[in-house]
């Protein structure tokens, strides 16, 4: 359980995270997703002691991460994969991580196997290449059999492949009771892995919650044989409606309408309907684009607005 | 399988890391390294070319065991500082310290089993010159060299005080820079400027802080009349940097 109330920080005139609050359950994986520069580094640091807040705080377990005895138990850390050192194996890597942590030697085969890297265990990790090194950075993050991860953009760099195995890992210790917060900014692989949803903007959380009710769109499609009769009807009881793809009509439910109740209008209309269903939901696409700043997706510099000011 | 998670988890949390632990893992560090194991092999050869000096030399150089201890001593300290180095600059330059800092948040155990460590490895190195000097002694005895043999105790003070002391120097450059190429230019840049006060002109203060002039007198176990010098070029080359170090790696931001 990771729980971040009202956490900022700011370097000098620039505010990198500002009054940031959210919490990740156990059971769950929560993808932490802005774009570049957001302020989801600064916010990982943060939670695991490495950057001090200038406000707020953040726990890990119930503690705050530098007053947990022995932290790489409770959770397991991949913060950047290019912060291992390039003259050191894999292996002689994961055993500094074993001693640091208690667990016996065998762990570290064991997690090499984990992550597929026991044949190219003993190379220097400036050989590997990113995505071995994610995978051994994984490796390390697992080896003290922690109950949280941690990880700062685990999927960069891996294959296709490793991707896929990364997800199924992450849902694995999820639904082992495991927690997961990750960030990223590859909206497919996180709406692959993740079921929460915490979406940072210039330093200020724009959204969080269940990925499922963030992308609901409210909304019913509705269409009948005759459409320009079904709008007739649905203008008159004042139903909000608008054009759907493929010549349907799409009914706002925001204001607490129910298909039932929609259904039973047009059977007392006595007019036959053809398809009556939830909307689609919307893409994470459509939503990052929502919640975030054109400014900060195009790296910083706002576009210049066409509208004359 | 749930409960197994949070129950680990949970039990984890009351058990702090022992010294011991964090001592070992340093030991993995410094010496786990290919840079730091081409170090210490190319240390072994130094110190033993060291050696050959007073071997091949014995109308210039007093044939006795003091004397191969002092060459011992100076063939192993030309870069076992920078091992030393290496291990305190690695954290920034390679950017483990964003490892090594969670799992240890406590920086100043770290900092304490880094130094300790260091230190470690400057007893396993005298221990390493000692064998050395005496396997040549014996050698050069063998063959009717007369290297004369008695136990000049203030000598071997000064020369483990003198291997520690140099190694703290590399420790302390590696804790102040940062940065690994920095601190090896700095650390032979400095040396270099600090060896010019042995000219006559500057003698009066090199006496003070060059530690080529001070720690001499620590190798040839002429200390006793020395310790203020000795005291205050190690405030200069080790404490003052040290304390800098610290408190800098204590506090510093790690991205």
């Amino acid at each position: 359980m990771i729980s971040v109330t009202s956490l900022s920080k700011h370097y000098g005139p620039v505010v990198a995270v500002d009054d940031a609050t959210f919490t990740c359950e156990p059971g769950t994986v929560t993808g932490f997703l802005g774009p570049n520069g957001a302020g989801k580094s600064t916010t990982l640091r943060m939670i695991t002691g490495l950057t001090r807040p200038d406000a707020g705080q953040a726990t890990v377990a119930g503690h705050r991460f530098a007053d947990l005895p022995n932290p790489a138990r409770v959770a397991g850390t991949l913060l950047d994969a290019s912060a291992l050192h390039a003259g050191r194996t894999g292996r002689a890597t994961l055993r500094i991580a074993a001693t640091m942590t208690g667990m016996p030697g065998r762990r570290v085969d064991e997690v090499l196997a984990a992550v597929g890297l026991t044949s190219a265990a003993g190379r220097r990790v400036g050989t590997y290449s990113l995505g071995m090194r994610q995978r051994l950075g994984l490796a390390q993050a697992l080896i003290a059999e922690p109950g949280v991860l941690i990880l700062d953009e685990p999927a960069t760099g891996l294959d296709p492949q490793g991707i896929a195995w990364i997800r199924g890992l992450l849902r694995d210790f999820a639904c082992r009771g495991g927690t997961v917060l990750l960030s990223s900014h590859l909206l497919a692989e996180v709406q692959a892995t993740a079921d929460h949803l915490v979406v940072i903007d210039r330093g200020r959380v724009v959204a969080a919650g269940a990925l499922s009710d963030l992308l609901a769109a409210p909304g019913l499609i509705v269409r009948a044989g005759d459409q320009t009769a079904l709008r007739r009807l649905l203008a008159q009881h004042a139903v909000p409606f608008t054009d759907a793809p493929g010549g349907a009509l799409r009914v706002d439910t925001s204001t607490g309408l129910s298909a039932d109740w929609i259904a039973a209008l047009a059977v007392t209309a006595g007019l036959p309907l053809l398809e009556l269903r939830p909307a689609d939901h919307a893409g994470l696409e459509d939503l990052f684009f929502t919640l975030t700043s054109p400014a900060a997706r195009t790296g910083g510099e706002a576009p210049t607005p066409e509208v004359p000011r | 399988m749930t409960t197994a998670i949070r129950a680990r988890a949970a039990a984890a949390q009351s058990l702090p890391i022992p010294l011991r632990r964090l001592l070992r893992a340093e030991w993995q560090k410094t010496t786990g390294t290919r840079a730091a194991r081409w170090l210490l092999a190319a240390t072994a050869v130094l110190t033993a070319s060291a050696l050959a000096v007073p071997l091949l030399f014995p109308h210039d150089i007093t044939q006795s065991r003091a004397s191969y201890l002092t060459w011992a001593a100076l063939g192993l300290t030309r870069l076992l500082p920078v091992v030393l180095m290496l291990a305190m600059t690695a954290e920034w330059s390679q950017r483990t310290a964003m490892t090594t800092f969670t799992q240890e948040p406590r920086r100043g155990r770290v900092l304490a089993a880094k130094i300790l460590t260091g230190q470690a490895v400057c007893l396993a190195g005298a221990g390493f010159a000692f064998l050395a000097a005496q396997a040549v002694v014996l050698a050069a005895n063998a063959a009717g060299r007369g290297v004369t043999t008695g136990w000049d105790w203030p000598k071997l003070a000064g020369f483990i005080a003198f291997i520690l002391l140099t190694g703290t120097i590399g420790i302390a450059f590696g804790a102040l820079l940062h940065n690994t190429a920095v601190a090896i230019v700095s650390y032979f840049a400095l040396g270099g400027a600090f060896s010019l006060l042995m000219i006559p002109a500057l003698q009066a203060a090199g006496r003070w802080v060059n530690t080529g002039q001070t720690y001499g007198w620590l190798l040839d176990g002429q200390w006793a009349g020395h310790g203020g010098q000795i005291a205050t070029s190690t405030l200069v080359w080790v404490a003052l940097p040290l304390t800098l170090g610290l408190t800098r790696t204590l506090r510093r931001e790690v991205r």
